[in-house]
């Protein structure tokens, strides 16, 4: 059986009246991608600063790479890196020295600490730039840094509080590509927040989502899918009439429609027998294309078990 | 421990270096009572510069004024730019990360002074040069280390204490000048009220029994025991995890 590198045990953070967290059991196993997903000010950032000791829990307690995070954290952020909310890069000082000043902070030996930082450097196309001020930077670049920081000590878990937020579209595949990389081939375990539902789903081998503090759901992506989402047919074609549309709302069979242009996404209750709807259209004159089965994206499993907005 | 408090160290140098992202303004801070201490005074008084006690004044004026005007980013300016909770979240142990500000802010403040009064001497010896060179007086010179060592400490200790549970840079600053004026505003005090409550006789014999040399060993006391005082209390208000102020 797999260890576990984040055990969450009732875990409760009260800011003055507030509820923060409510009693958040979790259990995230070492070496996969966890994704920890929630509307803004659910919880999440609180959670990352409990299990780094920069909080602490009002009951409950969480335990961290085999830590008690309370009294042990100095061990936790020893083997642990860490992208929080903000990105936190020194931007009177150069790139280089930014993460100088960290390799130095987690004790890597001089010649190590270099090859590292050119590597990281180059490797997320930032090292021509590593003399600049770093407060010149765009914030995708200093997003980049930030993602470098993290990774410059090899840590064995890395927390990123939405490590691909103001990326763009490259750099976020990039880092994901890394991201995956670092999981699947060194064995690090990564705790992830993220508002990016591509993200989740192309990198997470398990998610849990909270809301006002609490946990509302914990599976595998697939899970929380069908956890939420009755079976889904999506259907391309031309001739979707309103006649065709409202014959089709009408099966006993059918969820809901929804339609967009010349696609057609059509919930429908479990065992449905896809061919006969498909004929059905077909008499009502549509000219089917392509027929998909398909199941909600975590887009909408995210709506769904949070109630649908994002406050 | 020591090679962490100089990593923290080597983070601060940068930073102060360039004030607000502001070589030039770094500069200012330094070079005007560099011009003024270092420069201008000594021409003006020349010899005696080297045994009056002008040298002493400058030397606790020279720290209050550049520690103050820089200790007030060092918890509060890393919050305000977002920088803290990264800090603490780094394996940096808590007294490496406030004996490192510490000792930055002191450096600074002593090593700018010490150089201030090195400029003053050779100002004054080239002004008035006898074929030796002229050095302070022994005692002055004891004095210009110890008190501008005290008052450096002093100043950024209390700029410390109080800027780790600031929220803002303009926030600390503004408490570290309160806090800074108010033994001045109490001595001013004591001096008008002191009448009021002794007869004039007690003051007088007070006085009298009091030579230059006890008030300054009080003065340098009262120091030494501020210091000591305020050290303790920021070592016990630096908890990481009361510093992320939601």
């Amino acid at each position: 059986m797999a260890k576990n590198a984040i055990v969450m045990d009732k875990l409760t953070k009260d800011f003055e009246s507030v509820r923060a967290l409510d009693n958040l059991s979790l259990e995230v196993p070492e070496g996969i991608v966890f994704g920890f997903l929630g509307p803004n000010g659910a919880g999440k950032t609180t959670t990352i600063r409990l299990m780094m000791g920069l909080l602490e829990p009002t009951s409950g307690h969480v335990e961290v790479l085999g830590y008690k995070a309370q009294n042990e954290s100095h061990r936790v952020r020893a083997q642990a890196g860490a992208l929080l909310e903000h990105c936190g890069i020194y931007e009177q000082m150069s790139a280089e020295d930014n993460l100088e000043f960290y390799g130095r902070a987690f004790r890597m030996p001089v010649a190590e600490r270099r090859l590292r930082i050119q590597e990281l450097l180059t490797h997320l196309g930032l090292w021509e730039r590593r003399k600049d001020s770093a407060g010149s930077w765009s914030r995708g670049m200093k997003q980049k840094l930030a993602l470098a920081r993290a990774l410059l000590h090899r840590p064995r878990l890395l927390l990123l509080d939405e490590p691909t937020a103001g990326l763009d579209v490259r750099a976020a595949v990039a880092i994901r590509e890394d991201l995956e990389s670092l999981a699947a081939h060194e064995h690090v375990t990564i705790f992830l927040t993220t508002h990016n539902m591509t993200d989740t789903e192309r990198l997470c081998q398990q998610v849990a989502i909270i809301r006002d503090g609490s946990l509302v759901a914990h599976g595998t992506p697939h899970e929380l899918q069908a956890m939420v989402g009755s079976p889904r047919v999506e259907i391309t074609g031309r001739g979707f009439t309103k006649a065709a549309i409202e014959l089709l709302s009408a099966h006993p069979n059918v969820d809901g429609v929804i339609r967009q242009n010349n696609h057609l996404a059509i919930d429908l209750v479990a065992g449905t027998d896809v061919a006969a709807l498909v004929s059905c259209l077909v008499d009502a004159g549509v000219h089917v294309e392509e027929v998909r089965r398909g199941q909600p994206g975590m887009e909408e499993v995210f709506l769904a078990l949070t109630g649908g907005k994002d406050d | 421990m020591i090679e962490d408090i100089l990593t923290v160290m080597w983070k601060e140098g940068k930073g102060l270096l360039r004030y607000n992202n502001n070589r030039w303004k770094s500069v200012a801070i330094l070079l005007t009572p560099l011009a003024l201490f270092g420069i201008i005074f000594p021409i003006q008084f020349r010899h005696q510069w080297l045994t009056s006690g002008w040298s002493v004044a400058v030397a606790v004026i020279t720290p209050l004024l550049l520690i103050s005007s820089t200790i007030a980013e060092s918890f509060a300016g890393e919050r305000e730019r977002h920088t803290l909770e990264t800090l603490l979240a780094s394996r940096l142990p808590d007294r490496a990360i406030l004996f490192g500000k510490l000792l930055m802010s002191i450096t600074f403040g002593w090593g700018m002074t010490l150089f201030l009064l090195l400029v003053s001497l050779v100002v004054v010896n080239i002004l008035e040069w006898t074929g030796v060179f002229q050095i302070y007086q022994t005692s002055i010179l004891w004095l210009d280390l110890a008190a501008s060592l005290l008052m450096s400490g002093m100043v950024a200790n209390l700029g410390l204490l109080i800027s780790l549970r600031a929220p803002t840079v303009q926030n600390a600053a503004q408490t570290i000048m309160l806090m800074l004026f108010m033994p001045f505003l109490v001595l001013q005090a004591g001096v008008f009220l002191l009448p009021t409550f002794l007869p004039e006789e007690s003051i007088q014999a007070m006085l009298g029994y009091m030579n230059a040399a006890t008030i300054v060993q009080i003065l340098l006391s009262l120091l030494l025991a501020a210091n000591i005082g305020l050290l303790l209390g920021a070592m016990a208000r630096f908890k990481r995890s009361k510093l992320i102020l939601i």
